[in-house]
């Protein structure tokens, strides 16, 4: 056996294993392969989608559905990589500001056919909002379920401090009292407990600035960071930090949060309630005494006005990519998702604070029936109640016409908000010397995007 | 100083240096392992336990019934085995063939493929993907064998290089005048010499497949097809965040990985040919 | 080597008779034919990447649209003017010379101390190359764990043992350099010890025996025999560290992310991962990676000039 030959033996033995990849792939795609990337990796959430899809399999056959799930930041880096290569999903979800700029581009495909399947009046009209397209008068996304941003607290914490646990603060002013009085440090307690990534700041950032009578963008599209509501924002942020959030609160993930309530680190936090699960876990004493509780309101800041808080709207969208191989089978299957039966099965999977997007499910005696809803049902009702009497909205939007500029999703993962109130709250720069740089930063990145107007 | 004392504070300091490292290193293993069979009132809670009476492998039952970590733990396996004896493969021939070989550009070969780990990977990525699908091995345990192998390749050829290169020729020579032909004396002679350099080179590729994050995630979509790291971050990003399944994962992970190099650390020593090689 | 005998118009020749096999193929196509499936792979598959991405640098393209505007050097004035760019370099720098040299000190010391020969050596060298082989997402979690400022253990062991009254919070902004430092070299220095351990086992101990009967010392052994003898390890060890660690994504992105607490972290390969994949500006992000790799490649000609020395001996 020479060298060489061996050599070629090993090419050829290459070039076989390549081939035969290639041929193994060769069947799936005599079916139509339907993608679906969701951000709900919970295993109970994945097996039921599992069985939805063998539903729909077998009422279509030569479809084939495949689900991918997925967390937020591996959703960029692979809708990036597809996008780049050509290699659409068939659906995906979505954030507003993402839906938007996607069909701003022409990536998607209408659904209105399938909203109308669903029922369009019996869709909460907050929803409709928030996927309805007023220029072309479509929709291109639906929301996949309904939540809100609450105040979430312990009671007996409050109660320990000698404050009213039903009482929720009216204005910033009041709250930041009521973080005095549950703050220790000697003991690491904290009033407060804020995650620090990224996504989680522009969420605070633009709730309290909408909060605070203030806005982030005007007409034209350019950003307003350097108006008085935006650094007197910024200023309450900095009061925070020094008086009631623990020091490394930057390093503190979004579930970490849920876990200082839970241990008691601190009484206050603002989510939803994706960790109620957490909660049962880890603090099942204080969930059977009912010591957990959630306003249905929130505070407002000293520019307000009169106009109410600013909450956000958590609902990422499905939507369907019209460049897709199989966009109308895409279709079928959320027409097919859609329906009572199986939709209720998902949102008795995914965290309890999603209800439904449909008013006759969120009434469905089947739903009220679940038994994390019967247990979580103040949480719910209170997020209901958000919806029918303020106007929460998706996250950056402090104003329903920002939704249609092109550029949020750029500007939102750009670190350019984030960094202003990092600089704030550690020093660095004073309220204004940061508005001013993010100011002048997002303007940039805005022309660089070749979206400026103004 | 008195010779009995010195070789004592000789040993002494070999055996406090010793303790330290296997501390520092093994300590977050085994606060991992006590993590993963502690009930979960005791692992969040402010003081820690450093042992626990309640041990039970519930977060193991949770781990393999709840998620598909077996299908992970086998691609991995797949993926990083044979990117490894790839890389082994290529990484000999060519290392046996710079310096056993004279031709044009054979100095400069090795130094130059080094060049390729000035390019992040963070921005080869994304040309990497469509390349893979042009060829059509995205979604493939086989593309992200190449993309490991040609990770690791430059270093391992760089590595293999200066351990051919201080074997003698002369012993393949002997080996090939007795009669052996030289494939054969190559497999017999050269490179149980090189044996130490091969193992760094195993260990190294190994990792790199076993460990890597990103290419995974962008090239693979099927969770069937799904390595360990993407299994595990999906895991830590799942509604609740149970430490204790985390924690089994991990050293599901970490054991049979620690195992194997134990298995192979004694390989490291040039034991073989003694006396035959010089530094 | 044998001869043999041919006759030519001049008369006899004795000619030397080459080996059985290379009669067939001339010597230097074998070293080309040996070599062809490594540079094939590397090339292949890197240079495609490559070269796009030094093409992209000169365009304007957003990540989801298929259209490049060519804008020359455009990208690279932005970036020059751009103050979070220079911040990121002097981060990176920080990051990458400060793991670089924790890494080598005690990747050489851990070395040294595994070729003594103790009891449980093999136990500890197992252990000692553990961290290596975690993935860095687990290594990651476990961290986070270990290190948390209200129910990690580490704090708890650093205040319990009366080291300090009060451990330092490793995730806050002031210390999360140092914390990541330190991550880094946990995992990372075993790649030294198995480099200049394996280069250790091969030492002649005759030098040793030498150097002890000139009266050499400890100090002065490693001095006089060891180092020049791993300096050749050395030098490749700490030119890939140090490209590896300039170039370090995952670690950092997984710990920090890009906000809020990642500002304090915010290297070169985070900086370009924001532009690109945050901001979708993908030829902004193109410049940058040819801003690092020639950055890297100076480095690397420089780093030869002063080390090479007798390297291709």
């Amino acid at each position: 056996m020479t060298k060489h030959s061996a050599f070629a033996r090993a090419l050829r033995a290459g070039a076989a294993a390549v081939a035969l990849a290639v041929f193994a792939a060769a069947p799936a795609m005599a079916q139509k392969v339907v993608n679906v990337w969701h951000t709900e990796p919970n295993p109970r959430t994945k097996a039921v989608i599992d069985g939805i899809i063998a539903d729909f399999e077998k009422e279509n056959p030569g479809v084939k559905v495949v689900q991918e799930a997925l967390a937020w930041g591996d959703l960029d880096k692979k809708m990036q990589a597809a996008l780049a290569s050509g290699a659409f999903p068939e659906i995906a979800h979505g954030q507003a500001y993402n839906e938007r700029s996607l069909s701003a581009k022409g990536l998607l495909r209408p659904m209105n056919d399938v909203i109308a399947s669903i029922g369009e009046q019996d869709i909460f009209p907050v929803v409709r909002k928030l996927n309805y397209n007023e220029k072309e008068k479509t929709y291109y996304g639906l929301a996949h379920a309904v939540g809100v941003d609450l105040t979430i607290y312990r009671k007996d914490m409050m109660r320990e401090a000698g404050l009213d646990p039903e009482k929720a603060p009216a204005t910033w002013r009041e709250w930041i009292d009521q973080l005095k009085k549950l703050t220790d440090k000697s003991k690491g307690r904290y009033g407060l407990s804020l995650a620090g990534p990224g996504f989680f700041i522009n969420e605070d950032i633009y709730m309290w600035v909408g909060s605070n009578g203030g806005r982030l963008f005007d007409e034209k599209g350019r950003p307003t960071f350097t108006e008085k509501p935006v650094i007197e924002t910024l200023e309450f942020w900095k009061e925070l930090a020094d008086c009631c959030l623990a020091p490394d609160w930057l390093s503190r993930g979004y579930l970490d949060t849920f876990g200082d309530v839970a241990t008691g680190k601190a009484a206050m936090i603002v989510g939803w309630g994706r960790g109620t699960d957490y909660f049962e876990q880890y603090a099942p004493d204080a969930v059977a005494k009912g010591d957990i509780g959630v306003f249905k309101t929130k505070p407002v800041g000293p520019s307000a006005g009169g106009k109410p808080f600013l909450t956000q709207f958590d609902s990422e969208a499905w939507m369907i990519f019209k460049n897709s191989k199989h966009p109308e089978e895409g279709a079928a299957f959320l027409k097919f998702f859609h329906r009572a039966d199986n939709y209720l099965k998902y949102i008795q999977s995914v965290p309890v604070h999603f209800f439904p997007v449909t008013q006759s499910l969120r009434t469905d005696p089947r739903y009220l029936a679940t038994p994390a809803f019967q247990k979580w049902k103040f949480w719910v009702d209170a997020q209901h109640e958000v919806i029918e009497k303020y106007e929460p909205k998706p996250v950056m939007i402090t104003e329903w016409k920002d939704l249609d500029f092109p550029f949020i999703a750029e500007l939102a993962n750009s670190t350019i908000l984030v960094d202003m109130v990092t600089e704030v709250t550690r020093g660095q720069r004073t309220p204004v010397e940061a508005a001013r740089r993010a100011q002048q930063r997002a303007e940039q990145l805005i022309t660089q995007l070749g979206y400026r107007k103004w | 100083m008195n010779p009995i004392l010195r070789i004592f504070l000789e040993r002494a300091a070999v055996y406090l240096g010793a303790a330290l490292l296997a501390f520092v290193c093994g300590f977050p293993l085994f606060w991992m392992a006590l993590t993963s069979v502690k009930p979960d009132r005791e692992i969040i809670t402010a003081t820690p336990s450093f042992w626990t009476g309640a041990a039970h492998l519930d977060a193991y039952r949770r781990l393999f019934d709840q998620t598909k970590f077996e299908t992970y733990f086998v691609n991995s396996v797949l993926v990083a085995g044979g990117s490894t004896l790839l890389t082994i493969a290529v990484a000999v021939l060519a290392a046996y063939g710079i310096t056993r070989f004279r031709f044009r550009g054979r100095e400069s070969i090795a130094t130059v493929m080094l060049f390729t780990y000035m390019f992040a990977p963070i921005m080869i990525v994304i040309p990497f993907y469509i390349m893979m699908r042009k060829l059509g091995l995205a979604n493939s345990h086989l593309g992200l064998m190449l993309s490991y192998t040609s990770f690791s390749l430059p270093f391992s050829m760089w590595l293999l290089r200066s351990f051919f290169q201080s074997i003698p020729i002369e012993l393949e020579q002997a080996a090939m005048i007795d009669g052996a032909s030289r494939p054969q004396a190559v497999v017999r002679v050269v490179v149980p010499m090189a044996l130490p350099g091969v193992i760094a080179v195993s260990i190294f590729t190994f990792i790199v497949a076993w460990n890597d994050y990103l290419f995974a995630r962008v090239l693979i979509g099927k969770d069937d097809l799904k390595t360990l790291p993407l299994g595990i971050q999906d895991l830590y990003e799942s509604s609740v965040t149970d430490w204790g399944m985390i924690m089994a994962a991990g050293v599901v992970i970490t054991i049979p990985a620690l195992l194997f190099f134990a298995m192979v650390q004694r390989h490291l020593i040039a034991g073989w040919g003694a006396g035959g090689v010089k530094g | 080597m044998a001869t043999t005998n041919r006759s030519s118009p001049l008369g006899p020749l004795d000619l030397p008779r080459p080996e059985p096999r290379e009669r067939r193929v001339p010597e230097h196509l074998w070293g080309y034919v040996l070599v062809a499936p490594a540079v094939l792979l590397v090339l292949g598959l890197i240079l495609y990447p490559v070269g796009y991405s030094f093409w992209l640098s000169l365009h304007s393209k957003h990540a989801y649209m298929p259209i490049e505007t060519f804008i020359g050097f455009e990208n690279f004035v932005w970036i020059w003017e751009d103050e979070d760019f220079w911040r990121s370099i002097r981060l990176g720098m920080v990051y990458a010379f400060g793991s670089l040299s924790l890494q080598i000190v005690v990747g050489v010391g851990a070395a040294l101390l595994l070729n003594q020969s103790f009891v449980g050596r093999g136990f500890v060298r197992a252990l000692a190359l553990f961290p290596y082989m975690m993935p860095t997402i687990v290594v990651v979690i476990l961290m986070r764990w270990i290190f948390n400022d209200s129910y990690g253990v580490a704090k708890f062991l650093i205040e319990g043992s009366g080291l300090m009254a009060r451990a330092p919070v490793f995730f806050d902004p002031d210390h999360v350099m140092l914390t990541m430092i330190l991550a880094s070299t946990w995992t990372f220095f075993p790649f030294v010890v198995i480099g200049v351990l394996a280069r250790l086992q091969t030492i002649d101990l005759e030098l040793y025996a030498a150097a002890k009967v000139d009266g050499a010392g400890v100090l002065r052994q490693f001095w006089h025999v060891t180092l020049p003898q791993i300096r050749g390890v050395l030098f490749v060890i700490v030119l890939l560290r140090f490209m590896f660690m300039f170039t370090k994504f995952d670690l950092i992105w997984l710990f920090a992310g890009a906000g809020g607490l990642g500002y304090f972290v915010r290297t070169l390969p985070i900086y370009t991962f924001v532009k690109s994949f945050g901001e979708l500006q993908v030829g902004f992000g193109a410049a940058l990676s040819v801003i690092m790799f020639t950055m890297l490649s100076a480095f690397a000609v420089v780093y030869f000039r002063l080390f090479r020395r007798d390297e291709h001996a």
